[in-house]
């Protein structure tokens, strides 16, 4: 086979495919003399002249380019539909079958195209934007395609400080009773308010001064704090932070009922929860240097006033806790000339500790210190505190959780405090207005 | 009665105290918790002031029942 003949077949292969691209948008008449142009031009390549074959080449070419435009016309009518098929719509036609058909008649007359009878208005492209680009209203989720980051912290409120938990050393026991021992000291012949004597100086060989004294004991029981909680499975499933969060949540809750607990009950108001810190506290009273001696008392006088009511009672301030509120008021306290309160007595060290007159001063939530009070601690507390176990959180199946698809969370952990009385001078809690009723300088 | 409640006075001044005029410690007609000796250094400087025990047992049933309201809530 020559290779104009070769040519010629290849082009005769490639009308088919146009054809079958085109299917039923094809021109049938148009295909059918464009078939015939080739097998005459293929029959007759050796009694043609020159010129009549190279005007049927022409003929031929003209046809297939036009045969070609309209299946690439076509490929990117078919794209477009694709895109649009994930639409519950009816799928967008940009070119109905009909216009093809009317375009194909029209520019094919015979195998002679003529285009400029017939044209078809293709929609202009529109532009890619949020407003239009995504359809379907609210069933459309948009991250879907954007994608999104989840921050992974649970944002809650802020809790306040926990003063006990912060500040008190808890050891833990492992039974629920505590016995404390008292002593008392008391005389021999009277057991409860006989002199109980004491070592003295004496001649050599007179007879040594008696001393005695008694024991007591005091007992404190362990009281339970608690928290309970019921979850579906499925949810606990779905979210797999919920037990984490529910952890938290329980322990937080659980450190702040400690907190209330330990540092304001009364067990004679809530026998269920145990004896708080500031119930027994004592109040001030002046000590000689501080009787209504102090001109204008300041913030910064009543709590020396108060460490010195400690001392004065054998026992050494080792905390004031006062509010955040006062704690910042007496950073800008100033003398009646102007100038800032800031000498030796009154320090913040480099990590932002205040301390008066060496005495480490922390500021506490207005909840447990108001801002007209202030509390007080001896370095050596006699109020005690002490935990009966861990703190404790699991998972078990309660009443009808198992048939109900439920589990459910328990927290606890027991507490047992106590102030033996006579150590009662180690807690002061008090207002600034009782300090500076006492300390206050009056005029006649 | 622990010492500290044995030592509180209830006051109620009839008029605000404010011993150097710059300043009111005690607002008039409101309860405050002092202790017994500086009531009684106050009472000795003629302050017009009303002062009671602390009854304990009256306060822990109003505590009481307070607690119990908030239960209940």
């Amino acid at each position: 086979m020559s290779k104009e003949l070769e040519a010629i077949e290849q082009i005769g292969k490639q009308v088919e495919s146009f054809k079958a691209t085109l299917g039923e948008k094809a021109d049938a008449k148009a295909i059918e003399k464009l078939t015939s142009d080739i097998e005459t031009l293929s029959k007759g390549l050796e009694s043609m002249t020159e010129k009549e074959i190279d005007k049927s080449i022409e003929k031929i070419n003209t046809s297939l380019e036009t045969m070609h435009k309209q299946v690439e016309k076509l490929l990117e009518e078919q794209a477009e539909l694709k895109e649009k098929s994930g639409d519950t719509a009816k799928p967008f036609q940009l070119v109905k079958t009909e216009d093809v058909e009317s375009f194909v008649k029209a520019t094919f007359e015979g195998t002679t195209k003529t285009a400029n009878k017939a044209s078809i208005v293709i929609k202009a492209p529109e532009t890619f934007g949020y407003p239009t680009f995504f359809t379907g209203g609210g069933s459309t989720d948009i991250t879907a395609f954007t994608g999104r980051y989840v921050d992974p912290k649970l944002y809650e409120r802020k809790r306040k400080r926990n003063l006990i938990l912060d500040h008190f050393d808890i050891q833990v026991i492992n039974v629920p009773t505590l016995i404390y021992l008292v002593k008392i000291e008391v005389g021999d012949t009277n057991p409860t308010s006989g002199d109980p004597g004491s070592a003295a100086w004496i001649l050599s060989g007179a007879a040594k001064p008696k001393r005695s004294f008694r024991v007591t004991t005091g007992v404190a029981e362990a009281k339970k704090v608690a928290i309970f909680g019921t979850v579906e499975d499925k949810l606990l499933r779905d979210v797999p932070s919920l037990e984490n969060w529910i952890r938290e949540d329980f322990m937080d809750e659980m450190k702040e009922a400690i907190n209330d607990g330990l540092l304001n009950n009364n067990p004679s108001i809530d026998p269920n929860a145990p004896l708080g810190l500031k119930t027994n506290a004592v109040q001030y009273t002046a000590t000689p240097a501080y009787d209504n001696l102090i001109e204008n008392p300041n913030y910064i006088d009543d709590i020396i006033a108060a460490i010195a009511f400690m001392a004065y009672n054998k026992e050494e301030a080792g905390i004031v806790f006062i509010s955040s509120d006062v704690y910042y008021r007496i950073m800008h306290l100033k003398a009646t000339d102007g100038k800032w309160l800031n000498n030796n007595l009154v320090y913040v060290n480099s990590q932002n500790e205040l301390y008066i007159a060496g005495v480490h001063v922390v500021w506490a939530d207005e909840e447990d210190v108001p801002s007209a009070n202030i509390l007080v601690v001896a370095r050596d507390l006699g109020f005690k505190i002490k935990a009966y176990g861990s703190m404790v959180f699991e998972r078990g199946l309660n009443g009808t959780d198992f048939r109900e698809d439920k589990t459910s969370y328990r927290g606890y952990q027991e507490f047992l405090s106590y102030i033996p009385e006579n150590r009662e001078n180690s807690v002061l809690y008090d207002t600034f207005a009782n300090i500076e009723a006492a300390i206050v300088l009056t005029t006649p | 009665m622990s010492n500290r409640l044995d030592n509180t006075r209830v006051v109620i001044f009839t008029e605000d105290y404010n011993p150097t005029g710059s300043k009111v410690l005690y607002a008039k007609e409101v309860k405050h918790y002092i202790h017994k000796d500086t009531v009684s250094k106050l009472e000795a400087k003629k302050v017009k002031l009303k002062a009671t025990e602390f009854n304990e047992k009256a306060e822990v049933e109003k505590a009481k029942k307070a607690l119990e309201e908030s239960k209940k809530e």
